[in-house]
């Protein structure tokens, strides 16, 4: 009895939380929907990203507003389509701002993509951007005033991998990525982590070009440098042509790749091809309720989204989304680019449910810093350790 | 360990997919004066169908079937709804058509069927290996398509009736309609095979690459490379352009560097078509002034 007491505590807790505690003091007496914006890849070769993301934001403001909005107001998110292409994503802002109305951009996707965009939506519309599914160091070092970001940076992804193929005792490693700079990027602090960790490593670098669908020239070169292991910085879709051809070419390796793949579509498209995928994720397991704040996005999933599965992309965007709510949520009078700012800035171990607690300051706009590796077996992702960070010992 | 042998297998039977769709399109430009560029999406939406009657519980082979008739049907409404009232001799104009056709399908494909990539089951199951290159019977199967197709549709355009009055029609439509060639059934016929074609491609490389709305544009592009290798009015040219295509591709990324593929391969193409205008099989044109 006393335990289904505290669960219905700690559910309503949760609730109040999300849901930002639509206290009547706090309202400011405007009833208009909050118009919020995201520009995401829903068609094109990455829409597969862009899609499941778009259908974990969408289910997390209807949750919103079936709850109660933010102070009794609806949170309206309009999300466009930006086929993952620079000039579409600036054009993709004038619209969401101009014709809109977005006082916040939240839980965008893509890191070159939004950074095209920042001329306009920071300096010149000055309008925030909260919680991009995607992100560099360049972009919180120093704090830029309008933008803030929870996603463990790609970098310290690729440093976590690196340990982690090392900790498993591997001596050649390549590392195979896409060749556009923010793939290489990542790539090259993998590398640099390898080099500076173990010195004795071999580490190899194959670049392909981005996009690619034929990978048997590609696995015939990773074969030829004999690799024990092989780290891939690449798109889902070429993580599962890699997966495939490397079955079919009898490769055997350790394969490691990072969280933006890890996502129920490597399991359905490559199959058993993938199986012993070691990855990281950004939130908990979506296949595991036993935590109330995973449980309630994989309930508003099924009710909202029901054709598009729980999956760790999905979560992660309804994670970006809730933590920029939970914030915008803490302004009692108007919501402008200043009272964003500031109620983030004063958000500290803020627990969405579903990931590492969010803490941002005037200094620090990236809230978090921490993974959860993974490992697909037997067709379902499963946890390695906890949350670990750049500078952890695994 | 020389790999040379393997990447060469592996080029040849990559590059079948471009030489099924460099012959579509050299047969459609052949009897109708018109660069498709719709034709790749012509046959990406044949294969949609067929996963769509794949997921109602029907046969492979009739969602096979179902793709590659799809794929033909929608050239011929396309030839007779869009490229045959502009009037002969539109060559831009009917590119650009096809071109926004390209795109429009695109978007329908996603609409209908969704972005979601989907995987699809090969008609030709297992793998053999051939010079230290574990190659699927479903690629090789297509290269041997892609043969048997260049030599059927050769003949058939050099020594068959309607294919002599296919090529007829394409020089002189005036001409031909003077001796009696029906110009709109040829037309009909030309964009069936081509995008028939097209959609043949499509399915034996959407269990490689997975089915979405993008299937074809890379292999199109690769196809389109192969066939001004080749030379735009030669069927053989098309097929061995698109081969070559390939294996230039598969040399490039494996020699040179996977992320300079495309960039060696044109290089290599504008090389050729500067010292060959016409393509390397194509008859050389001369005229004395």
């Amino acid at each position: 009895m006393r335990r289904t007491l505290l669960s219905a505590a700690a559910v309503a807790l949760l609730f109040v939380t999300a849901c930002g505690g639509q206290s009547p003091a706090q309202s400011s007496g405007d009833t208009s929907p909050i118009q919020l914006g995201a520009w995401m890849p829903l068609t094109g070769s990455i829409a597969v990203h862009g899609l499941a993301q778009r259908a974990g934001g969408a289910a997390y403001f209807k949750f919103l507003n079936d709850h109660g909005g933010v102070h009794g107001r609806k949170v309206v998110w309009n999300v466009e389509d930006n086929a993952y292409d620079p000039q579409k994503t600036v054009a993709a802002a004038h619209k969401l701002i101009d014709q809109e109305n977005s006082i916040a951009i939240v839980g965008a996707n893509g890191t070159a993509n939004t950074a095209a965009a920042f001329s306009y939506v920071l300096d010149q519309a000055q309008v925030p951007i909260i919680d991009t599914y995607g992100g560099d160091s360049t972009w919180y070092s120093p704090p830029k005033p309008l933008l803030f970001g929870i996603q463990t940076l790609y970098e310290d992804q690729m440093r976590v991998l690196a340990k982690w193929a090392l900790k498993d005792s591997y001596k050649n490693i390549a590392i195979v990525h896409s060749d556009p700079a923010a793939f290489a990027n990542i790539a090259k602090a993998g590398s640099d982590q390898i080099k500076s960790t173990s010195p004795s490593t071999n580490v190899m670098d194959v670049a392909v070009k981005f996009n690619t669908t034929d990978y048997a020239p590609v696995v015939l070169q990773v074969r030829n440098l004999h690799p024990d292991a092989v780290i891939m910085i690449l798109s889902t879709a070429e993580v599962v042509a890699y997966l495939k051809q490397a079955a079919q070419q009898g490769l055997k390796t350790g394969i490691y790749t990072y969280a933006p793949n890890s996502s129920a579509d490597v399991i359905r498209l490559a199959g058993a091809d993938a199986d012993g995928l070691k990855s990281e994720a950004f939130t908990l397991p979506p296949d595991d309720t036993s935590a109330a704040g995973v449980k309630d996005f994989v309930n508003a999933m099924q009710k909202y989204e029901a054709g598009t599965p729980a999956d760790y992309e999905s979560e992660m965007t309804w994670a970006l989304c809730k933590v920029a709510v939970a914030a915008i949520s803490k302004i009692s009078g108007k919501i402008d680019k200043d009272s964003i700012v500031k109620a983030l800035q004063s958000m500290s171990n803020y627990d969405s449910g579903v990931m590492p607690p969010i803490t941002f300051s005037a200094s620090q706009h990236l809230g978090a810093s921490k993974i959860q590796r993974v490992q697909l077996t037997g067709g379902k992702w499963t946890l390695v350790g906890s949350y670990v960070g750049a500078d952890s010992n695994l | 360990m020389n790999e040379l042998p393997a990447v060469l297998v592996s080029g040849v039977v990559s590059g079948a997919t471009y030489a099924l769709l460099g012959l579509g399109i050299v047969i459609i430009f052949r009897s109708t004066d018109v660069v498709n560029f719709a034709i790749g999406d012509f046959g990406t939406f044949g294969v949609y169908v067929a996963f769509a009657l794949l997921t109602r519980g029907l046969p492979l082979l009739i969602a096979a079937i179902a793709a590659v008739g799809v794929a033909g049907l929608l050239g011929v409404a396309t030839e007779r709804a869009v490229v045959r009232p502009l009037g002969p001799g539109k060559t831009f104009a009917a590119l650009v058509l096809t071109l926004a056709l390209s795109l429009i399908l695109v978007s329908l494909a996603g609409q209908l069927f969704g972005h979601q990539p989907e995987p699809f089951p090969a008609l030709v199951p297992g793998h053999v290996a051939i010079l230290g290159l574990v190659v699927a019977w479903q690629k090789i199967a297509t290269a041997a398509l892609a043969v048997v197709a260049m030599a059927v549709i050769a003949f058939f355009m050099r020594f068959t009736r309607l294919g002599v009055a296919m090529r007829a029609a394409a020089e002189d439509h005036y001409a031909a309609r003077v001796v009696g060639i029906n110009r709109g059934l040829v037309a009909a016929i030309a964009w069936f095979i081509g995008c028939a074609l097209a959609g043949l491609a499509a399915l034996l490389l959407a269990p490689d690459a997975t089915l979405t709305v993008t299937l074809m544009v890379a292999p199109l592009f690769r196809a389109f490379a192969g066939v001004f290798l080749g030379g735009l009015e030669s069927m053989i040219g098309a097929a061995v352009g698109g081969f070559a295509i390939g294996v230039l591709d598969d040399l490039a990324g494996r020699y040179v560097s996977a992320s300079f593929r495309d960039t060696f391969v044109f290089a290599i193409i504008v090389l050729v078509l500067f010292l060959r205008p016409a393509g390397l099989l194509a008859a050389q044109h001369r005229q004395r002034v």
